[in-house]
């Protein structure tokens, strides 16, 4: 569309890359959904489309019934401390669901910006995974 | 396994791959649809620009004409004067009956100005609003495409994690990480202890040897006491 700005697809290949540079490893490869994992071998799936990346960490598989309305509150608090990501709940079925915590980020050039880009978006993953624990700690 | 199974695995293929491509073709015209809904706001900008210059051109010579009128009525009312300067009062009455006129086409024609002045205003103020909306609706496109976009994505790790089973907990493997940490920083600490163990043993030795040297410098006075005594 013009006048606004125009939204490339990237190459998976090129974000893989760009994510080996800002220091992980990727440890399982389905082409445009991967898994990524540091020195603390912490599991974050990133998938790409188009021009965003959006990231996963699966953080704990609970029974549904577990979820208390103050529970689920308390994940969609403003004021939880999450800073960049946000809880989501992937149905299992057999009344088990799996609690995952994702945030994304635009790609635009992938150059600099876009690795500290990608380097911010995972860093803050894993620092509010602590958080999710701690909110989560009543009902794991 | 029966008839009905197959037909039933064969009806869950069959809709699975149906459903992608129903995805795919929602996707595209998703795509589309915002696509061509700004490119229908575009064209009408440009019919209403088009339409607007028409109309302010329009405005500007009715009033032009106006203008002429009001002017050439005012030249008759100068030569009215000038003939009644002059004591003819006759030419005077000619000329104010040509005012007359002039005055009559002016005020003809003055509503046919102020409609076209007005059409061209309320046009150019619709063009404001339709950029307005042109820039808001490109905005949004890009914001729904982004969202569309992450949605899609979410949809491909969801199907991942599914795949791979219950088998990835990261609430497990953070508390991992953090024991084989702390476990690590207890070994360091373990390690500096022993290592500075000997050390402080010399640094030990070195203070009682200094204090044996004080307290030996510290006997001379009782030492000159005992010599005087022995040879006194």
């Amino acid at each position: 569309m013009s006048g606004t700005q125009e939204a490339a697809a990237i190459d998976p290949q090129d974000v893989k890359n760009l994510i080996k540079v800002v220091g992980y490893e990727i440890t399982k490869d389905l082409g445009d959904v991967f898994l990524v994992q540091d020195e603390s071998k912490i599991p974050i799936w990133c998938c790409v489309q188009d021009n965003i990346v959006v990231n996963t960490i699966p953080c704990v598989t609970l029974d549904s019934a577990k979820l208390s309305a103050g529970v689920m509150r308390s994940m969609m608090d403003a004021s939880n401390g999450l800073t960049t990501s946000s809880f989501r709940l992937n149905d299992l079925g057999d009344g088990k669901v799996q609690v995952v915590l994702t945030n994304f980020c635009k790609l635009l050039e992938l150059e600099e910006d876009d690795a500290d880009d990608i380097w911010s978006a995972l860093n803050f993953l894993e620092i509010d995974l602590i958080k999710a624990r701690d909110l989560l700690k009543d009902v794991i | 396994m029966g008839f009905w199974d197959y037909f039933s695995r064969g009806g869950r293929v069959v809709r699975g791959k149906a459903n992608a491509a129903m995805d795919s073709i929602e996707d595209a015209t998703f795509e589309t649809t915002l696509q061509q809904t700004v490119k229908d706001m575009k064209t009408e900008l440009r019919t209403l620009v088009n339409n607007s210059a028409d109309a302010v051109a329009n405005a500007t010579r009715l009033e032009r004409q106006h203008g002429k009128l009001v002017s050439q009525s005012n030249e008759w009312k100068n030569r009215a004067r000038a003939a009644l300067k002059a004591g003819k009062e006759d030419l005077a009455r000619k000329a104010l009956v040509k005012k007359k006129e002039f005055d009559e086409d002016a005020a003809k024609l003055q509503p046919s100005v102020d409609s076209a002045k007005k059409i061209a205003d309320t046009l150019g103020s619709r063009i404001g609003q339709l950029k307005d909306r042109i820039q808001d609706a490109e905005r949004n496109a890009s914001t729904l495409i982004a969202r569309r976009n992450a949605a899609t994505a979410q949809k491909k790790v969801a199907a991942a994690l599914a795949d791979v089973g219950t088998a990835d907990n990261a609430f497990a493997t953070l508390s991992r990480f953090e024991q084989a940490v702390e476990k690590e920083e207890a070994a360091a600490s373990a390690f500096d202890a022993l290592a500075g163990g000997s050390e402080s043993d010399d640094l030990m030795d070195e203070f009682k040897a200094l204090e044996a040297d004080a307290a030996l410098a510290g006997m001379d006075d009782d030492l000159a006491a005992l010599k005087a005594e022995l040879e006194g």
